[in-house]
């Protein structure tokens, strides 16, 4: 806790930078070069010192080593650093800090995972924008991810997920969201069909097999909304009649189950280009 | 007199104990078919056969006949079962209310001219074919009203897959129905001719969107009642039944069938009740005839909920119309009794309906009468009365029982205990008159037959939303009589 102390008047974004700063620019050791570095914000209201502890107790055990630890001066929020931990391992750390925090103070905590991006090279007004997006986020028990803004026009992109399968779709969010992508989930053909109109997301990827909406018909009324409107389906349906269907229906892509993930992604990455 | 009676007395003796070994027997064999479904089920991955190129595609034939308020729901519902190629062709039966005018603007539909379908079975001209493009999968098909069969006859000449699918307009699909179907389907192609789906009651269940969402008891005594005896005819009957090659009805509300066959035996049978018992029977008949390997299958799981009539009017009708139609086919199909030629049907299944269920009130009856007998002629005491009367209920009692240990044992549908309590519970009750009833609506069913009452009774139509907790208190109620 002599952290705490030292930085006194320090905002925790200013001590993130520094660690950061620190471990791949001061050290001057080659091996860091191109390392992950990986964040897990916790906030925790509740017994925040006995819950913090724990949090980086099972950390490090999950790790096997020390985890770089920030208190905020605030005494509600504290940063995890695990330097060289790849991000998908990170995720991982992240939820066990909710799972641990859950048990401390239910409904009063929020955990957001981030990273500084590859190269060392780090702005700290991403740092600035991180903790400042961290302070406003709500209490809840899921893990926020944080993304440093892409592209020229600063906005990530958008993919509206329709999907009857709750499992299906919580993975797919997930792993779009660690893409960076803001995904909108749907769980039937009406309720995609009015996001699509709210939303006007760049990528539909939508299953045909829905209720309320056969797949087909929510083609047709994409189609009919937006003419241009990019569609993956994505679905068990293997069968060469309704794949022609589909292609003849203008859709982009056609990807059946069971499927590679990292294939669905080359491709929606690539209709996004 | 006393000669007579205690000749009837040796006869009903024999007879209580037969039916009571065929009843254990079928239920064995019921829980033998279980038992291999649950361990098959372990291996079978129906989800990604739902996508596969495997699975043949389905027509699915929905008669409908004054059916406004449900029937927009029910087709929406059928649009979107798990299935990758089939298609809905939904038959008015020239409706006297405006069903087909529902149809129309609820999808947009369009008459389509080219499509006239050919004439593979006789049945009514039909007037037109509407669709759209949009619901690519959707047909409605307008014709004169001629009947349940007729439309189904009509639907048969337009469908476009090899397997045809029956349900009743009043009925709803589960999502995986037809892929479980199509399941039992694929484990023997050649030779599956027909497949019985397990018909459930849905009074009492929540549904939202055309699905069945909270599976409940019902509230009111009779639909009570019919749950038990579906549940009891289907799960403890028909998979026994279906595991012998035996199964003699596949019910009209939801089965499917190998188009080729239907045709080939001339469709369904116009102008009378019973069709659905009919058909099957002249599938077996055919096949047997035509020394055909076959197997008529039931598939427990794919499953259909249906609306019960909730009230004794109703309900007395439909089992009046019943017991016309299990007459009439009996009948007209007595050449099969006993001759070895038709195999396990003509020798166990035809005697097993012909005596134990057309001519089942004759025996209570006469029962009856004798025990009138026995008393007047004081040729009994009380303690062995008492003593029939309850090896008889037990015997029955665990038949019931045994039903609703299959369900538990394999499907699990009701899963509050207290609806398991009260599923216990009310197979009791069900010796207190509603057996006896069930009797009474035979005779009177016989009576019609003989007085040559060919019409279909009454049925009256609730809109599902009615179930439907907290989304409108103000439903409309249907009473649109279904005489067709």
């Amino acid at each position: 806790m002599s952290n705490r102390n030292r930085d006194k008047g320090k905002r925790l974004n200013e001590l993130m930078y520094e660690k950061v700063v620190e471990r791949y620019w001061s050290a001057g050791d080659s091996r860091v070069e191109g390392e992950p570095c990986g964040m897990v914000l916790v906030r925790c209201r509740r017994s925040f010192d006995e819950a913090i502890r724990e949090v980086r107790a099972r950390l490090e055990t999950e790790l096997g080593g020390p985890v770089e630890t920030i208190l905020d001066p605030g005494g509600e929020q504290a940063v995890f650093l695990p330097f060289g931990v790849p991000r998908s391992r990170t995720h991982y750390l992240a939820l066990l800090a909710k799972q641990t925090l859950s048990a401390y103070a239910a409904g009063e905590f929020a955990v957001m995972l981030a990273e500084a991006g590859e190269q060392p090279e780090r702005n700290p007004r991403v740092f600035e924008k991180m903790a400042d997006l961290f302070a406003h986020l709500p209490d809840e028990p899921e893990v926020a991810f944080f993304q440093e803004e892409r592209g020229r026009h600063g906005e990530s992109h958008s993919v509206l997920l329709v999907d009857g399968d709750e499992e299906m779709r919580r993975y797919l969010q997930m792993r779009f969201r660690m893409k960076g992508y803001r995904v909108l989930a749907a769980e039937d053909g009406t309720q995609g069909l009015d996001l699509f109109r709210q939303e006007k997301p760049d990528v539909v990827v939508t299953d045909l097999n829905l209720t309320g909406m056969d797949g087909f018909h929510l083609l047709t009324r994409l189609q009919r909304e937006d003419p241009d409107a990019r569609i993956v389906v994505f679905t068990d349906n293997r069968v060469e009649s309704s794949i022609s269907k589909c292609f003849k229906l203008g859709v982009a892509d056609y990807i059946t189950r069971p499927f590679s993930p990292v294939e669905l992604e080359a491709r929606i990455e690539r209709l996004l280009q | 007199m006393r000669a007579l009676l205690l000749g009837y007395g040796t006869v009903a003796i024999y007879y209580v104990m037969a039916v009571t070994l065929i009843y254990f027997m079928i239920l064995f064999f019921s829980y033998k078919g279980v038992y291999s479904m649950i361990k098959g089920a372990v291996y079978s991955r129906f989800q990604s056969l739902s996508g596969s190129e495997s699975a043949p595609p389905v027509s699915l034939l929905v008669p409908a006949y004054n059916e406004e308020l449900t029937i927009i729901e029910n087709v929406k519902s059928l649009l979107t079962l798990n299935y990758h190629t089939y298609e809905v062709i939904v038959i008015n039966d020239g409706s006297k209310d405006n069903t087909l005018q529902v149809l129309i603007d609820a999808f947009q539909l369009e008459p389509k001219e080219d499509e006239k379908g050919h004439q593979a079975i006789e049945c009514t001209p039909i007037r037109q074919v509407y669709y759209n493009p949009a619901y690519p999968t959707l047909y409605v098909i307008d014709k004169p009203n001629g009947g349940k069969a007729d439309s189904l006859n009509a639907g048969i000449n337009l469908s476009h897959y090899p397997l045809i699918s029956s349900i009743d307009a009043d009925s709803l699909l589960e999502k995986d129905a037809l892929i479980r179907m199509a399941r039992v389907y694929m484990e023997n192609p050649a030779e599956t001719v027909a497949i019985g789906g397990n018909v459930r009651i849905a009074n009492g269940c929540s549904i939202r969107d055309g699905v069945v969402t909270d599976v409940r008891l019902p509230k009111k005594l009779w639909p009570m009642f019919q749950t038990l005896e579906y549940m009891k005819a289907f799960l403890g009957g028909r998979i026994g039944w279906s595991h012998i090659n035996g199964l003699i009805i596949v019910s009209g509300a939801f089965g499917m069938f190998r188009k080729s066959n239907v045709v080939e035996v001339g469709g369904y049978r116009d102008g009378y009740p019973g069709e659905d018992m009919n058909i099957i029977i002249k599938l077996h008949r055919h096949m047997l005839e035509n020394k055909l390997p076959y197997r008529v299958a039931y598939c427990p799981d794919a499953v259909c909920w249906t609306q019960a009539p909730d009230t004794y009017r109703i309900l007395s009708s439909q089992r009046k119309r019943w017991g016309r139609g299990n007459l009439k086919n009996m009948w007209e199909n007595r050449d099969l009794l006993l001759r070895p030629k038709y195999k396990v049907f003509g020798m166990l299944t035809v005697p097993y309906n012909i005596i134990f269920e057309t001519l089942n009130p004759y025996f209570k009856l006469t029962g009856l009468l004798a025990l009138i007998g026995y008393v007047a002629m004081d040729m009994t005491n009380w303690k062995v009365l008492l003593v029939f009367a309850l090896i008889n209920f037990l015997n029955g009692y665990v038949l019931a029982v045994g039903s609703l240990v299959l369900e538990e044992l394999a499907f699990q549908r009701y899963t509050r205990m207290r609806d398991l309590v009260r599923m216990t519970w009310y197979s009791a009750l069900m010796f207190l008159g509603y057996y006896q009833l069930g009797v009474l609506w035979r005779l009177q069913g016989h009576i019609e037959f003989l007085r040559k009452n060919n019409t279909w009774g009454v049925m009256t139509r609730q809109s599902w939303n009615q179930d439907a907790p907290a989304v409108n208190n103000t439903p409309p109620v249907a009473t649109g009589g279904k005489i067709a």
